[in-house]
């Protein structure tokens, strides 16, 4: 019967939540930097699925789908922000910790180096983001282009880059304005960031 | 490529995710993700009718201004349109185009065409079709309500249905919140003697109080239908491209119904069983970014059929 598919569809969709809140919400730390930002972007991506769940359900990975949701608004919010973050970058320092940062240092759980969490503060957005789902989510290169929706060969050239990014960032011979060169590596031929339908 | 940074780059991530607070995630959990709204459209069946796989429903609901005096004006025979009233049809057509999209690749995007339009008094239902798409339109003074669905190719046959609230659409002194609330129960659905499918749905609105919306397909030889309603009433529906409206004040049901064609007047018997219970509903919360309201209604029993069960969908 449709209408107890549709309660079934919502007892699915409270399991689902309940099963990868944490998981996105860690992700979208990762990819904001911040944790209020994060809150609000796997909420806005919650939404968004709950709309669409009755097909999202019925895919063979949901929780890809809501990776794909979820990395997509995180990457257009950052659009949206960049010119303005630019102008934060010039008058203020490239990297200030937050205070869930520094609570988290405070209770020894942050052990990388100061200088790594501090290059990557400073990492476009998109290359970023690469970077959590290559080193965080371990997810091969033909996924990662699949949930950023490029080809596999700009997943390797943003890592590479932002790899790259990151050594001359820790390294001694860093350039003290360095951290004014903001450019996000968007894709500006192509590519074009969508909120991906449940279909798709 | 270093490994040795990639390695620091795996354990920098690792420990900064760990100092996510468990109750951030916990904040998440508890929210409320679903827009709860339930209501079984006639164009469920119609969409059965022709072969879709997928169709889900967005009412929307515009609050224009003040209330006024419930439905007056409203009366049993239509008036004459061949098409809506421009008024009318600027705020259908607003309504509409502020909706999300229901499906990705959807061809719901208008432009909207309206196939049959009923006017009674200040008030005006239009049904209109985009493709294969179809929304009701009822417009008032003070209020804007449509409810669209969509159909799209699929494997299997799906249906979901969300409440769009839309906020004032402009002018000074216009309070959306006035008579903002409506409650929708459907009353059943029946296909009878020329009357390929026919729904039958109450709603109640804040200010105005309920009414009826009583809306079907019909067979191309039919050229009137008029509804007996349980108190006695005869109402005469809109017919037009195959389609029937009609609507009252109140919550009456239709009992039967008046079938005009080429043949003669064909009285066949419609029995819709009342709703199950009264609708209560409770305040919604704004929309948010996503237009995308949430609303604290309760849901009426089920009662496990797809042509009977009444629904509850409640926007404020």
């Amino acid at each position: 019967m449709p209408r107890v598919a549709h309660r079934q569809g919502r007892g699915d969709f409270e399991q689902f939540v309940a099963g990868c809140a944490d998981d996105l919400l860690r992700t979208a730390y990762l990819v904001v930097w911040d944790l209020a930002g994060a809150e609000d972007l796997v909420q806005e991506s919650l939404f968004r699925i709950a709309r669409r769940w009755p097909r999202v359900r019925l895919m063979e990975h949901p929780a890809a789908y809501a990776r794909r949701v979820l990395f997509n608004l995180a990457l257009d919010d950052a659009k949206r922000r960049y010119r303005h973050r630019s102008e934060l970058v010039r008058s203020g320092p490239p990297h200030e910790e937050r205070a869930d940062e520094a609570a988290a240092r405070a209770l020894g759980l942050v052990e990388a180096t100061p200088e790594l969490v501090g290059a990557l503060a400073e990492l476009a957005p998109r290359q970023r983001a690469t970077l959590v789902l290559r080193y965080f989510e371990d997810l091969p290169e033909t996924q990662v282009a699949a949930i950023l929706g490029c080809s596999v060969g700009t997943v390797k050239s943003t890592t590479s880059r932002a790899l790259e990014r990151l050594r001359q960032k820790m390294g001694p011979g860093r350039p003290e304005n360095e951290h004014l060169d903001l450019q996000p590596v968007y894709e500006t031929k192509g590519a074009q960031h969508h909120e991906p339908g449940p279909g798709s | 490529m270093s490994l040795d940074l990639e390695a620091e780059l795996t354990k920098a991530f690792a420990a900064r995710a760990s100092a996510v607070p468990p109750d951030a995630a916990a904040r998440l959990r508890a929210v409320d993700y679903h827009p709860r709204t339930r209501r079984v459209s006639p164009r469920f069946t119609v969409g059965a009718l022709t072969g879709a796989a997928a169709v889900g429903t967005v009412i929307s609901v515009a609050v224009l201004g003040s209330a006024q005096a419930a439905f007056a004006g409203w009366s049993a025979t239509p008036m004459p349109a061949a098409s809506p009233p421009a008024a009318a049809n600027a705020n259908c057509q607003a309504s509409l185009a502020s909706m999300p999209a229901l499906f990705s690749g959807s061809n719901d995007t208008g432009p909207w065409a309206p196939v049959a339009t009923d006017v009674r008094g200040p008030y005006t239902v239009v049904i209109y079709q985009d493709n294969g798409d179809v929304a009701t339109c009822f417009a008032g003074p003070s209020f804007t309500v449509v409810n669209h669905s969509a159909t799209s190719d699929g494997g299997s046959t799906r249906q979901f249905s969300s409440t769009v609230q839309r906020s004032n659409v402009g002018g000074s002194g216009q309070n959306p919140a006035s008579g903002g609330g409506f409650t929708s129960v459907e009353g059943g659905r029946v296909a009878s003697g020329g009357v390929q499918a026919m729904s039958v749905e109450h709603f109640f609105m804040t200010n105005d109080g309920p009414y009826t919306l009583v809306e079907g397909q019909i067979d191309s030889g039919i050229t009137g239908v008029t509804l007996v309603r349980s108190d006695g009433v005869a109402v005469e529906a809109t017919t037009a491209a195959g389609w029937f409206v009609a609507w009252w004040p109140g919550d009456q049901n239709v009992t039967s119904g008046q079938i005009t064609s080429a043949s003669g007047v064909t009285t066949v018997p419609l029995p819709f069983s009342p709703p199950a219970s009264a609708p209560s509903g409770g305040p919604c919360t704004p929309p948010t970014t996503s237009t995308v309201g949430s609303c604290g209604g309760s849901t009426v029993p089920q009662t496990g059929g797809s042509s009977s069960s009444p629904s509850t969908n409640v926007a404020g």
